[in-house]
């Protein structure tokens, strides 16, 4: 190597190890800030785990999944349930709108964090999730929140999964990768301190759905009417027929047998619901071995729970139809612990 | 793509890494050229891949509507190459002057089509409607395209020097569009002058002369004021000038001093980051902010704020104009049609008219104010030396309510409740003690960083730091920075505002 060579290298190799230290010194501060920093601020997420961070040790049973949770199972209906069966519960509903897979993953490893003293039972919904995530929305909190490693290789392995085109693929994780970057540098996280501490955020009410334990019931009137109803009753007729159970994605079932375990681990019992649901890809048979579930897919055996009278859109019940559901779930759990775990 | 998405750090490596394995100084420009269209053409397609896919699809109607942008930067430095060897080759004055009207006309013709149409025809409109002549004034749906407020005074700066003889007219069509296409201060400035960029463009640069770490320190400073500190005073700026009159007194003064710190941070870490790239390129660029709030007088504060355009507002208006080299009317003259029209330079507004009025205004009366105090005591110019400072800084800050101040607009149905003079003025009185309050309060810990805030800026005038950091190892050096970086990037809002000086 000559003297000019020389001197390049030794440029290059400076400008390489101030780089590194640069890379590594972000990194760590990004690792140690992550370490201390509180649950983030997240419309409809945030308040319901705060409020659980307070009463953590008053509940044993949690309900976790999106709004087919939410706005419809009645934790003061479900004990009442219970009771009624011979198993006392003190339950209470996290769930939240557009909360699937990875979020509710994450969103539950969150909640045994806390290590909630009493927790016995914790009913998570059984729903894979989308793929997709609309580039006006990769930037808000409610995404960026749990693309930490972990929920993000998750987001990774179903996008690999799907369905989509190599294309859809490749700019899809590409999506994900820099939301994980996004979460792994903390973006934004301490602007949003410093507005809640200056006053730029606005008070919120405090929730409706304190008395109600987390159950938000959907508004009045249903939209099932009209040419709407027309359509709900179409499928419903089309789901009456006969049809082969369809399998749940392998990636899931791996994801269900770890947070099972880590449920076991935190002194509970994890059983896996699926609501009722008028989603052809959602016609499972069941779940493999060792998972505990219970299915409300099948239109004979829950015909009530799929009456348009009990409906508030294709997808969710309304308030009767939330008080209904959580009555069968109630028995259905019952008669789950009765027949042991 | 701005400075602070980390899409123009994934951009920067790529121009970097090229640039300095290219060994000519043409394949150096040209590779700067291309990635400069590409860096203005970002502003406008969106994402790239995007743009070149509906391209590739032949998908016209999704043809982002500034795709004529470039055209507009080549016209105009097509125009001033012309200009340049019609200079060389002409002998006669009358002639060279004749070329030199035609690159004024035509540079300022842009700029005012793009800019001012729909201004002057609205304003001539209302001038006639004062005398009862009612018209019907029909405006015109025109695109500002990015950054013509800077180049094409660049690009005059050129004809200029070159019809004044301090350039030579360039025989390179190359070295023109580079100087006018570099793509640090393309869009938001400095405004680089030909006669101290085109000497960098003929040497091929040097790495050895490249300050890696000076550039890295000043890229790292312009980031921390632009994405953390101008953000967040933005939105104690905002919530104030969207309503003055919920706010109390103490609010409303705090509201417009941090509009100050706002721009402040704005621009000048927008130039910072400008500069430490261009640097990093082995171009260097004239420093463009000196601590403007520290300075004594508002004749100070335009030798410190904005520099690349007061010095050429000085150069090529002011002294044409006959500067100070008559009497003290015409001196106040010149003074105050320069600043009228550096007003009306940032924007198409009788706001910024008046902005750059108040400073005209103040420039000639501090003229006079230096006679007066001549002849004063002692006590009184201790005193006033004292009182410098805040004073002038107070006096900019009433001016920035004028710079700011924008129409109030019911939301809901698009009328607009107050124009932009009547809430600069409802705004001012505010400021200024005699206004309506409201009982609304920004609470005594915005006011504790305001001061924080303070007293870093005045120690790093100082040079406090400076010493302390030229000391460290570049290794220690670098992992503070990356300590540095992840603390600013946990204070970036999650949406950025554009910066303030995109829209001139």
């Amino acid at each position: 190597m000559n003297r000019s060579e020389t001197w390049w290298f030794s440029q290059a190799v400076r400008i390489f190890g101030n780089g590194c230290a640069f890379a590594a010194a972000l990194t760590a501060t990004a690792m140690v800030i992550g370490k201390g920093l509180p649950f983030p601020t997240i419309p409809d997420v945030s308040p319901k785990f705060r409020y659980f961070a307070e009463h953590k040790d008053r509940f044993d049973t949690i309900f976790v999944g999106s709004s087919r949770f939410r706005h419809q199972i009645i934790p003061q209906k479900f004990d009442a349930e219970t009771r009624d069966h011979g198993t006392e519960t003190s339950s209470f509903n996290l769930g939240a709108s557009g909360m699937w897979p990875p979020e509710t993953f994450f969103f539950l490893r969150q909640i045994l964090r806390l290590h909630p003293a009493r927790l016995k039972w914790v009913i998570f919904e059984i729903i894979d999730g989308k793929t997709r995530v609309d580039e006006g929305y990769a930037s808000q909190q409610r995404v960026v929140y749990w693309h930490d490693w972990r929920h993000t290789l998750m987001a990774w392995e179903m996008v690999w999964e799907s369905s989509r085109t190599p294309e859809e693929k490749r700019h899809l994780i590409s999506l994900h990768t820099g939301i994980f970057f996004r979460q792994f540098f903390h973006l934004g996280r301490g602007t949003e301190w410093a507005q809640e501490k200056m006053n730029f955020v606005k008070k919120h009410r405090v929730p409706s759905w304190i008395e109600a334990r987390g159950f938000e019931p959907e508004p009045e009137p249903s939209l099932l009417v009209g040419r709407v109803l027309a359509e709900y009753l179409s499928v419903i007729d089309e789901l009456k027929k006969p049809r082969l159970p369809r399998g749940i994605r392998p990636g899931l079932i791996d994801a269900l047998r770890e947070i099972q375990a880590e449920v076991r681990g935190a002194g509970a019992e994890a059983l896996f619901v699926l609501p009722p649901t008028i989603n052809p890809h959602e016609n499972f048979g069941g779940l493999p071995g060792g998972l505990p579930f219970i299915l409300f897919n099948n239109l004979h055996d829950d015909a009530l729970l799929y009456e348009p009278e009990l409906h508030y859109d294709g997808g969710h019940l309304n308030a009767r139809g939330a008080e209904a559901f959580t009555r069968r779930l109630g028995e259905r759990f019952s008669e789950w612990r009765r027949q042991g775990r | 793509m701005l400075f602070v998405e980390f899409r123009f750090f994934e951009f920067f490596l790529i121009v970097f890494a090229v640039h300095w394995s290219l060994r000519g100084n043409t394949a150096r420009k040209v590779w700067l050229l291309i990635c400069g269209h590409f860096f203005y053409a970002c502003f406008f397609i969106g994402d790239p891949l995007v743009f070149l896919r509906d391209l590739r699809e032949g998908s016209w109607e999704k043809m982002p509507s500034g795709w004529w942008f470039p055209l507009v930067l080549w016209a105009s430095t097509a125009m001033d190459y012309a200009v340049g060897r019609g200079l060389a080759v002409s002998r006669g004055e009358r002639a060279r002057k004749a070329w030199l009207v035609v690159s004024l006309a035509v540079n300022l013709g842009v700029l005012c089509y793009f800019k001012y149409f729909n201004f002057f025809v609205t304003s001539a409109g209302a001038f006639l409607g004062w005398f009862g002549l009612h018209t019907s004034v029909h405006t015109l749906q025109i695109i500002l395209p990015y950054g013509v407020s800077f180049y094409t005074f660049q690009s005059m700066s050129y004809s200029i020097d070159v019809y004044r003889r301090r350039l030579d007219p360039l025989k390179s069509f190359l070295d023109l569009a580079f100087f006018i296409s570099f793509f640090p201060p393309l869009v938001a400035g400095p405004i680089v002058r030909a006669i101290t960029f085109l000497p960098q463009v003929f040497e091929r640069r040097v790495w050895a002369s490249v300050d890696v770490r000076a550039c890295a320190t000043l890229f790292f400073l312009g980031f921390l004021k632009k994405a953390c500190v101008s953000e967040f005073a933005a939105q104690i700026a905002d919530a104030f000038f969207a309503s003055p009159t919920k706010y109390d007194h103490f609010s409303a003064v705090l509201g417009v001093v941090f509009y100050a710190v706002q721009i402040y941070c704005d621009f000048s870490g927008y130039t910072d980051m400008a500069i430490a790239t261009s640097r990093l390129l082995g171009y260097e660029l004239t420093p463009n902010f000196d601590f403007p709030y520290f300075a004594k007088s508002i004749t100070d504060f335009w030798r410190r704020w904005h520099i690349s355009l007061s010095t050429w507002l000085r150069d090529y208006l002011y002294i044409p104009l006959g500067g100070n080299r008559g009497s003290k009317l015409f001196t106040s003259r010149n003074l105050l049609l320069t600043m009228l029209l550096g007003g009306l330079w940032h924007g198409a507004s009788w706001t910024f008219v008046i902005w750059g009025g108040m400073h005209g205004v103040a420039l000639i009366f501090h003229r006079e104010w230096g006679r007066m105090l001549a002849g004063a005591g002692e006590f009184f110019k201790t005193v006033m030396a004292w009182l410098a400072v805040p004073l002038t800084f107070y006096w900019i800050c009433l001016t920035w309510i004028f710079f700011r101040a924008a129409p109030m607009i019911d939301g809901k149905a698009g009328v607009i409740k107050a124009t932009s003079l009547e809430m600069a003025w409802t705004i001012f009185k505010a400021f200024a003690f005699f206004g309506k309050h409201g009982g609304k309060s920004f609470g005594w810990s915005c006011f504790a960083v305001f001061i924080v805030l303070a007293i870093v800026h005045w120690l790093n005038s100082r040079k406090f730091f400076t010493p302390i950091w030229q000391r460290l190892p570049d290794w220690v050096a670098a992992a503070l920075l990356g300590v540095g970086t992840e603390l600013a990037i946990l204070f970036i809002p999650v949406k950025y505002k554009a910066f303030i000086y995109f829209q001139f």
